[in-house]
């Protein structure tokens, strides 16, 4: 089966090869200059209510001087109530999730309680993109004072983080069994532990501070593709339902309309199913539709993050194979972060109503309506 | 908060309603589809006098001493082959009980809440079940759109009402447990 | 114009491997520039670069498979292996040849790839197969045959672990719907490929055609490569608490350097050498069609191959199935099965979701024998030292059996799944 010493090449084919090599290199070097960026955070410019700026490697020291560690805004009412998490960025590649939460963490003023704002919840997922998803590494949002970027980052951890990958991905401590990528998925991770590998630690530092800091309500904020059963969505952990029915009535009555989902009993690591079973938190993820997370969509560039236009989605929709109402008008990132705004107002508000004894009163917070007429860009600093 | 104050008004507005008026109480809550809407219409209702018991996977032998059936239509679509409940089992159970329910003259009020949402392949299998075995059907706005219920409605003449929210329930189920004398009522004469 | 650019990159990638003969991987390559070029992108180096690393976990999987091979053949446990086997059921034909079939399949059922069964297993037989009197076209499809079912076999299947983290199913309930997929199919390709020549298995001059075995001075100890290899696999599944998981090629090259000092003297470097000589085509291969999806996606054209078949009309959704997971599989089975699979997932939600997630990795995964890469042949080609097209027309079997097998496990979901307990 082996030959015996290959022939030693001759001079064309050295050259060949080094010509190759050199081709190789440039290509290299050229698209790692390309992808630097991607290293690099945007500036949030917290409103002026803020309290203070912590880390969340201070609920676990294990994440200092990594590329897990992330910023938390944290804005304290006067009066003493209930303690709320809001997070953005579990996974990267959800811009209305993470741009929301950058957008609450610009505007927002606490009255009564505390409020906790992760705009980068898996800080490791927004140095890289994904490949063979062709995703544009940024979208540029104009504001009154200019231009302002947003990266779109990797639903996964970096590999450079966390490598390799288990052919099967045993979920801890249920013994789940998901394909080997979803190890570094950080909605796939929780409640996560203190030993376990870079996703799983910085699951188990979210949990730490829910527990420290005796949080009351998780939002989780999602995206997914427009072809997902669990689109539009509130999903929320069986103590959360009683919240959430009465937020969604709410919603529906304001023209917004999203589903309710329970939490399934028998699907491990996601916030709404962990967080609310391992802490007294009351667990709620939300769902809003990004044509750049799907499998029909054409057009691949920072455009579609913004206008969710897409004749392919617009053919599969006239087909009948998608969850959402999609027309020429496309879905808009104002209609998503519109949507999640919205959906953090109504389910604060029923807690308050729910539960007068820990009660959060927020303000600065821009409507549905709002968002729509007048944009994102009108609600990000600096204004 | 607005809007919530608005929601809340409206409910204690129709509960302030209810007490004065007989309804086929106690009502028997259950889904057909097993979704979420379900609680939904459970919050609905936990904010009013009436009485029901809230029973999602409710058999015929919860029925007796039951004034009326409520079905809240549409499946629940998280996490396919997690949140598993068999579709053949599901539809067993709700047609079993809606027999029952004929057979001893129980009336049944169908409502579908979640709008565009719970329509589609999960959802309308349970949607057609549920609402052609209903005496009364309500539907909230969106549910409708390319006249789903409307055409059902027609073919087996059932009253159906079209509301713009689920909110919107609320009033209407006060008039329609008006037309039916409380199953206790019922039982006094 | 996405259908247009879908079919220049195809007319650019036959052209470049037919016409101009270059090496498949380079042809992809060019096409995928060709494709950003004319769909308005220019020359875009991210993407490029960014899809030449798509595969990379699969890439490192076959240059130390191939290095760990390279060392068991040449410290003598391989040849002591291929003896002891033939004469130990060499009376027994059938039963040989069916143990062949899964011992070839096993590196795929733990890696969910081909490559290592090709190239480990499958290299380990290819001279009993020969010495029975396969020609060697038909032994080179007797291996990619069973490497194709021994991805597709349980425990792991990465083209249905794709479709479950698409669709947010666990990857629960897989092990009999997946056997059956695979454990008959493949033996009845096994049968059907080698023909009447099982009884070759038994001729008694068959042990004399194998290379000469050096059992006699090494002892068991030839094989604790092999031990070592396995050890690493399921001591790493079965207690990962305690021992750190490393990977499938780091095992590959541990193991692999244990066979150093196990057998007879072998020098390093050449071993390593002629396992990067080997790999290379198959490397250039992989970074081929990684840039080349990324560019089909980057351009468009990946979403109107999903919607052109998901808008199939019902009649013809199955003919689909059938026809274009497979092709779609030719130039990536985890493409096909991720891309297509989860989107044809979710319109088939009247069937049973496990039988049909594992049904469309099944299909997806025929395309391992399909142009423009066809891998599974391509790997085996130097195993057996046969012309790749040789391989790919003795194979038609594995071929026919995958797709009808996968439409069939579509069509009667539902059945299948209450016969197994799926419900």
């Amino acid at each position: 089966m082996i030959p015996d010493q290959p022939r030693p090449p001759d001079k064309i084919t050295r050259l060949r090869g080094a010509c190759f090599l050199l081709a190789a290199g440039l290509l290299a070097a050229v698209a790692a200059r390309q992808m630097l960026p991607a290293r690099w955070d945007e500036p949030v410019f917290p409103s002026r209510s803020m309290s203070r700026v912590l880390r969340i490697s201070d609920y676990f020291s294990g994440l200092k001087h990594t590329r897990a560690d992330t910023e938390i805004y944290l804005f304290e009412g006067r009066e003493p109530g209930g303690a709320m998490l809001v997070m953005g960025g579990t996974h990267p590649n959800e811009p209305a999730g993470f741009l929301t939460a950058v957008l609450l963490a610009e505007n927002l003023s606490v009255e009564r309680g505390r409020v906790f704002v992760i705009p980068r919840a898996n800080h490791s997922g927004f140095t890289h993109t994904e490949p063979g998803e062709a995703h544009p590494m940024s979208f540029a949002i104009p504001t009154s004072a200019g231009t302002r970027r947003f990266r779109c980052g990797c639903r996964f951890t970096n590999p450079l983080d966390q490598w390799p990958d288990p052919e099967v991905y045993l979920h801890h401590p249920s013994g789940q069994r998901l394909s080997g990528p979803e190890t570094r998925n950080l909605n796939r991770s929780f409640p996560g532990r203190a030993d376990g590998n870079f996703t799983e630690r910085l699951a188990f530092a979210v949990t730490a501070l829910i527990e420290r800091e005796q949080i009351d309500l998780v939002m989780d904020l999602h995206e997914a593709s427009p072809e997902y059963p669990v689109i539009n969505a509130i999903v929320a952990h069986e103590r959360a339902m009683d919240v959430a029915a009465l937020a969604n009535l709410t919603l529906q009555a304001e023209g917004i309309s999203f589903a309710l989902e329970p939490s399934p009993q028998n699907f491990h690591g996601l916030t709404h199913r962990e967080i609310g079973d391992a802490t007294p938190a009351l667990a709620i993820l939300m769902e809003s539709a990004n044509l750049m997370q799907g499998r029909l969509r054409g057009r691949c560039d920072a455009g579609l993050i913004l206008d969710g236009k897409d004749p392919w989605y617009l053919a599969a929709a006239r087909a009948g194979l998608l969850r959402v109402p999609y027309d020429e008008a496309g879905i808009p990132l104002d209609v998503r972060v519109g949507r999640h705004l919205a959906g953090i107002r109504a389910i604060t508000d029923a807690l308050n109503f729910i539960s007068p004894d820990r009660a959060i009163s927020l303000s600065g917070i821009p409507t549905y309506s709002e968002v729509q007429q007048r944009g994102v860009g009108a609600f990000l600093s600096p204004k | 908060m607005k809007t919530l104050v608005m929601v809340l008004s409206l409910l204690f507005a129709w509960a302030a309603v209810a007490e004065e008026r007989p309804f086929a109480e106690p009502i028997l809550l259950t889904s057909c589809g097993q979704s979420a809407d379900v609680l939904m219409m459970k919050t609905l209702l936990a904010r009013d006098s009436l009485s029901f018991e809230f029973l999602p996977s409710a058999t015929a032998e919860n029925l007796p001493n039951m004034g009326s059936l409520l079905i809240v239509l549409g499946g629940s679509s998280k996490g396919l082959g997690a949140a598993k409940i068999s579709e053949a089992d599901e539809i067993a159970r709700v047609t079993a009980l809606t027999a029952a329910a004929e057979a001893a003259g129980i009336p049944i009020l169908a409502a579908h809440i979640g709008g565009l949402n719970r329509r589609g392949p999960l959802s309308d299998p349970f949607n057609r079940l549920g609402a052609e075995q209903s005496s009364r059907l309500v539907v909230v706005k969106g549910g409708d759109d390319d006249g789903f219920f409307a055409k059902i409605a027609a073919e087996k003449s059932i009253p159906l009402d079209t509301l713009n929210t689920a909110l919107d329930v609320a009033p209407l189920l006060a008039e329609i447990y008006h037309e039916y004398p409380s199953a206790e009522a019922e039982k006094q004469e | 114009m996405e259908g247009w650019t879908l079919l220049l990159m195809i007319a650019a990638l036959a052209l470049g491997v037919f016409a101009l003969r270059l090496p498949t991987g380079i042809a992809l390559f060019l096409s995928a520039a060709a494709g950003a070029l004319i769909a308005g992108h220019g020359f875009p180096v991210r993407h490029l670069v960014e899809g030449s690393i798509l595969y990379l976990d699969p890439i490192l999987l076959v240059v130390t498979s191939l290095f760990f091979m390279g060392l068991f053949e040449r410290s003598g446990a391989l040849a002591a292996l291929n003896r002891a086997a033939v004469s130990a059921l060499g009376s027994r034909p059938h039963v040989l040849l069916a143990l062949l079939t899964l011992f070839v399949m096993f590196p795929g059922m733990l890696t969910g790839l081909t490559a290592p069964c090709v190239l480990t297993t499958g290299a380990m037989i290819a001279p009993v197969l020969i010495g029975a009197g396969l020609s060697r076209a038909r032994a080179g499809a007797f291996i990619a045959s069973a490497a194709f079912f021994g991805m597709v076999a349980p425990p792991v299947n990465i083209a249905a672990m794709l479709i479950c983290s698409g669709v947010d199913m666990p990857y629960v309930g897989f092990g009999w719907p997946l056997l059956l997929a695979a454990v008959p199919l493949a033996l009845v390709s096994s049968f059907f490929i080698a023909g009447k020549n099982v009884r070759g298995l038994a001729d008694p001059r068959l042990i004399e055609q194998l290379p000469p075995s050096h059992f006699a001075r090494h002892g068991l100890k030839l094989y604790l490569p092999l031990l070592l290899l396995l050890g690493l696999l399921f001591g790493a599944k079965s207690f990962p608490e305690h021992i750190p998981y490393v990977g499938v090629p780091l095992m590959f090259v541990l193991a692999g350097i244990l066979g150093l000092v196990t057998g007879e003297r072998v020098r390093l470097t050449d071993v390593a050498n002629w396992a990067i000589r080997q790999a290379l085509p198959i490397v250039g291969l992989l970074v081929g069609i990684g840039v080349f999806i990324q560019i089909l996606t980057l351009t468009g054209a990946r979403g109107f191959i999903v919607v052109e078949t998901l808008t199939l009309p019902p009649a013809l959704l199955y003919l689909g199935l059938a026809l274009l997971v497979p092709l779609f599989g030719g130039v990536s089975a985890y493409g096909s099965s991720s891309v297509l699979g989860v989107p044809l997932l979710l319109a088939l939600l009247h069937h049973n979701d496990i039988m049909v997630a594992a049904a469309i990795s099944l299909l997806a995964s025929v395309g391992d024998f399909l142009p423009p890469t066809r891998l599974a042949v391509i790997l085996s080609a130097p195993v057996v030292n046969e012309e790749p097209n040789r391989i790919l027309r003795a194979s038609l079997i594995p071929i026919l059996l995958g797709i009808l097998g996968g439409v069939a496990m579509i069509l009667f979901a539902n059945p299948l799944a209450r016969l197994l307990g799926l419900n």
